[in-house]
């Protein structure tokens, strides 16, 4: 049996327009870029840099304009909305900057939600999420709703969230963005672990330097460009 | 089965918002029902016109119960009428005072209450007893009285014996036997009334014009259902109302079905572009949209019903223009408002879906 192919994001030319009224934003501009699988890659850059519609367009929530993108084999760039769903379901897991926890079910079920999509049945979903919370330091925090947690342990059952599934790539946009210092270590060192141990690679997007370390690769995007 | 554990849960643990949704769309089932029983109630009860009889009167009696006819007018109406008349009958017509109700009295031969009168029996036994009496239905609706109920008038204790069923004019009085009001009232009262009935086949208004002729002003000759005219337009009020009532329960119904469950989607928005993030396809998260959508329409539906049933028993007999009802639901109006809270509120979450299924997902996840 082959290896998988080390290549695992492949983008070329991508660009993604938004238009608001007469204003044209040209927010990503013909961006290149390819990621070996078990990188961990850092995009940097200032605000409304870019940063953000590159992890949509890479996650499948958003559409590129132009150029052509391919993730894990999947042509992201002209796949379906069925095909979309299947590739966020099989390839993917998101931990967003505002955690983006269903704040009306607890903690472990946010978790098997992720577990849900892919058709695991109802009690293996949430017997997995309980102990992958509890692999996370949460194991007492499973029955808690959102509103229960601090936002680094809403950010922990976040990633715990999107690792579920076993993606093959975790995008994190801002992921200590909404948490101090402290916390930041926490959720940087979950990533890394993540990324080191099971061998996810990791894609995320910040201005924070205090990011820099854990990545193995660092990119700066400005104006919709790639330094 | 997992769309509707999801759906539960999700209801469970948003149980304020839920609780709220419910209490928005019980008012308005309630408000249906309600309207729709009286609706019904009003087409149920209002009772059938009179049959084509000459009544004679008192001359320029507003009230006929105030007026007196001479005896003569008996023997009069039967020599004019010859073999053109079927039969001529007296009645004794009172308001009278019974249990703080003013009701109708009527008094005719008991043999003319079926034949002359159109009385038809529901319930009991026509009057046997000296002091047996027969309350129509608008009678036993209004005061609750039924069969075996004693009832008080003119220092006289009755006994219902019948409940009847009695057309037009008639449909909620009380009625006695002729010989035994002429002697409750001692003589007083005289008749106020004398139902002429045509013989079949013959020539209604010669008769009409033939007694009018012969009346030298001492009484006044009118056809039953002229009578009935007033009544006729009464009744067309009272089915415009039903109409009306029927209307705005049904847009009601629909319409706050159909704006509460597109606005409870609408505020969860984010949480669609949430699931649809983590790879639920657009039917899945449809699917939980609507058995969420189900669950709090068919409790909303439970609670207004049970409300709605509370406020009916409370009111179980109610007045409109003068006619009395009992508010009914029937089978037909139970299916239509299930039908009208299933489908607006699955139409208001399909709509409410066509948008976020339209935009990126990002977008979604991007609403607070």
């Amino acid at each position: 049996m082959d290896a998988p192919a080390p290549l695992l994001v492949s983008a070329a030319g991508l660009t993604r327009i938004f238009r608001r009224g007469h204003r044209v934003v040209e927010a990503l501009r013909e961006v290149d870029l390819e990621v070996e699988r078990g990188e961990f890659v850092v995009v940097m850059g200032p605000s409304g840099g870019g940063k953000s519609t590159l992890l949509n367009l890479i996650g499948g929530l958003d559409r590129p304009d132009s150029g052509t993108l391919e993730v894990a084999g999947v042509d992201v760039g002209r796949a379906s909305q069925r095909e979309l769903d299947d590739y966020r379901r099989r390839h993917v897991g998101f931990v967003f900057q505002f955690f983006n926890l269903i704040s009306t079910v607890n903690a472990g079920d946010n978790v098997a939600l992720a577990l849900l999509a892919r058709r695991t049945p109802w009690r293996e979903a949430r017997r997995l999420a309980g102990g992958l919370l509890a692999e996370f330091g949460l194991g007492d925090r499973v029955d808690h709703l959102p509103a229960e947690l601090s936002g680094g342990e809403q950010q922990r059952v976040a990633i715990a969230r999107a690792v579920a599934g076993e993606p093959d790539l975790v995008l994190a946009d801002e992921p200590t963005g909404d948490v101090d210092a402290a916390t930041t270590v926490t959720v940087m060192a979950l990533l890394s672990r993540l990324n080191r141990e099971r061998g996810m690679t990791v894609i995320a997007v910040t201005h924070d330097p205090a990011l820099l370390p854990y990545a193995s690769r660092v990119l700066i995007l400005r104006d919709g460009s790639f330094l | 089965m997992t769309l509707l554990r999801i759906g539960w849960r999700d209801l469970v643990a948003d149980r304020i918002r839920s609780v709220l949704h419910i209490a928005a769309v019980a008012p308005i089932v309630a408000a249906y029902l309600i309207l729709i029983a009286i609706s019904s109630g009003l087409r149920e009860h209002t009772p059938p016109l009179e049959t084509q009889s000459i009544v004679l009167v008192s001359p320029n009696a507003l009230d006929p119960g105030s007026g007196r006819l001479d005896p003569a007018v008996l023997e009069l109406a039967a020599e004019v009428g010859g073999t053109d008349v079927a039969s001529v009958t007296p009645m004794i017509f009172r308001p009278i005072r019974m249990d703080d109700r003013i009701v109708q009295l009527r008094a005719s031969p008991i043999e003319t209450w079926q034949t002359v009168h159109g009385l038809t029996l529901l319930d009991g036994a026509w009057p046997v007893l000296r002091d047996d009496i027969a309350i129509t239905e608008g009678i036993a609706i209004a005061a609750g009285w039924e069969v075996g109920t004693r009832a008080e008038i003119f220092g006289t204790t009755f006994t219902v014996s019948a409940l009847v069923r009695a057309p037009g004019t008639k449909f909620a009085s009380v009625w006695m036997p002729f010989t035994r009001a002429e002697e409750l009232f001692e003589g007083q009262s005289g008749f106020q009334l004398v139902t002429v009935v045509p013989a079949v086949g013959t020539d209604v208004r010669s008769i009409r014009d033939r007694l009018s002729a012969a009346s030298r002003g001492e009484f006044s000759v009118y056809f039953e259902s002229d009578l009935a005219a007033e009544q006729t337009a009464r009744k067309g009020a009272a089915d415009s109302l039903a109409a009306v009532s029927t209307v705005i329960g049904i847009a009601a119904l629909a319409f706050g079905g159909f704006n509460l469950a597109a606005l409870t989607l609408v505020e969860r928005r984010r949480d669609l572009g949430i699931a649809r993030s983590l790879g639920f396809p657009r039917q899945a998260v449809a699917g939980v949209a609507l058995v969420r959508a189900a669950l709090l329409a068919a409790a909303g539906f439970a609670v207004g019903a049970g409300v709605a049933m509370v406020v009916l028993q409370t009111a179980a007999a109610s007045t409109v223009r003068g006619f009395v009802f009992e508010p009914s639901l029937p089978a037909a109006s139970w299916a239509l408002g299930v039908g009208i809270v299933a489908s607006t509120a699955c139409g208001g979450t399909l709509l409410a879906l066509r948008a976020p299924s339209a935009v990126s997902v990002h977008l979604l996840l991007d609403e607070r």
